[in-house]
């Protein structure tokens, strides 16, 4: 009996180590906040695209498509750092890839996507940001998976990284892919 | 979708801004990108536009529980300060009472142990041991004179 004296702490002591060091190896941003989007419809909206604004687009233009919706603006630095690798997504075609420019000039945009080339299907504008509240933006960049049904599968804040693609991104859009 | 609904008039917005109802909603939502900070103090443009959208909402005549559980479903609990109980969290605010509660039972446990080893005696009891050691049953007055010859004598001296 005695010896649950010196059992029961240390067993205590051992549960909360272990889950202290879970979550510090976990490698997860403590700032990143699970969105309570997944697996929920994705917000509608009808806003112009950034190149031809007299045009009006809304995400159901996309029903029955994979896509990706990916949150940037040109006053964004993290989002220069991953266009690399929204391009390459673009170019392997294996989902739609739409740009949502999220509080940005119309003029900075458009010269950003000259620069940096414009991987994009479409890209929408969204300058009052409204459309980025109703997807619980709060981190540019951000990055929503979207299915056919017009379903949010996966969001991603911040830029994309070859880890998230290969790791979580890549598999669920292969998963979700006709 | 609730977004779309259309800003208040500069004048409502004043009015909205300086009410009652709005700084308390504003210090109980939580700004997101700069974490501890509320939407009423934080001056990130994100707080500004959740701000806006708070507005909005008021304006349009949404109470204040329909107001939270729109912005809610858009970011999560986590722009709540003070959330709400659910499935997810019920063992973060049953913690507390859990942990009281075990720490009661181990005290109430040890301290009565302890009540058990502890012998019950009153005064009289104890006067009752203390004279029965002094007069051991079966003993005489001969061996009480034995054992005070026994001990060490005062007019002995040691140096």
């Amino acid at each position: 009996m005695r010896a649950w004296r010196f059992i029961v702490p240390a067993a205590v002591f051992a549960v909360i180590a272990i889950f202290l060091l879970l979550r510090l190896q976990s490698g997860r941003d403590a700032k990143e906040i699970p969105s309570p989007l997944i697996g929920k419809p994705a917000p509608a909206f009808s806003l112009p695209l950034l190149h031809q604004a007299e045009q009006v687009w809304s995400p159901g233009a996309l029903k029955g498509q994979v896509w990706l919706l990916n949150v940037w603006a040109s006053w964004c630095v993290p989002c220069l750092a991953e266009h690399p690798l929204i391009t390459q997504i673009a170019r392997e075609g294996k989902v739609t890839v739409v740009g949502l420019n999220y509080k940005d000039e119309v003029g900075n945009a458009r010269a950003w996507l000259a620069k940096h080339g414009d991987p994009y299907r479409v890209v929408i504008s969204d300058r009052a940001g409204r459309a980025g509240l109703d997807y619980g933006v709060y981190g540019v960049p951000e990055t929503f998976l979207i299915d056919a049904q017009g379903v949010i599968r996966y969001k991603h804040v911040g830029p994309l990284t070859p880890e998230v693609l290969r790791d979580r991104l890549g598999p669920l859009m292969k998963s979700l892919a006709p | 979708m609730s977004s779309t609904l259309p800003d208040p008039s500069p004048e409502q917005a004043e009015a909205l801004l300086r009410s009652e109802r709005f700084r308390k909603l504003a210090s109980e939502l939580r700004c997101l990108v700069c974490q501890n900070q509320t939407l009423a103090d934080s001056s990130a443009e994100l707080a500004g536009d959740l701000r806006q959208e708070v507005l909005r909402q008021m304006a349009s005549g949404k109470d204040d529980a329909a107001i939270k559980t729109h912005l809610v479903e858009r970011f999560g609990e986590f722009v709540l300060y003070r959330p709400t109980l659910n499935a997810h969290n019920l063992g973060l605010w049953a913690g507390p009472a859990v942990l009281a509660a075990f720490g009661g039972l181990a005290m109430w446990r040890f301290t009565r142990r302890r009540h058990l080893h502890k012998p019950q005696l009153n005064f009289e009891q104890v006067e009752a041991l203390l004279e029965q050691d002094d007069h051991p049953p079966g003993g005489s007055k001969s061996s009480r004179a034995v054992v005070s010859r026994s001990e060490p004598s005062s007019g002995r001296n040691p140096g």
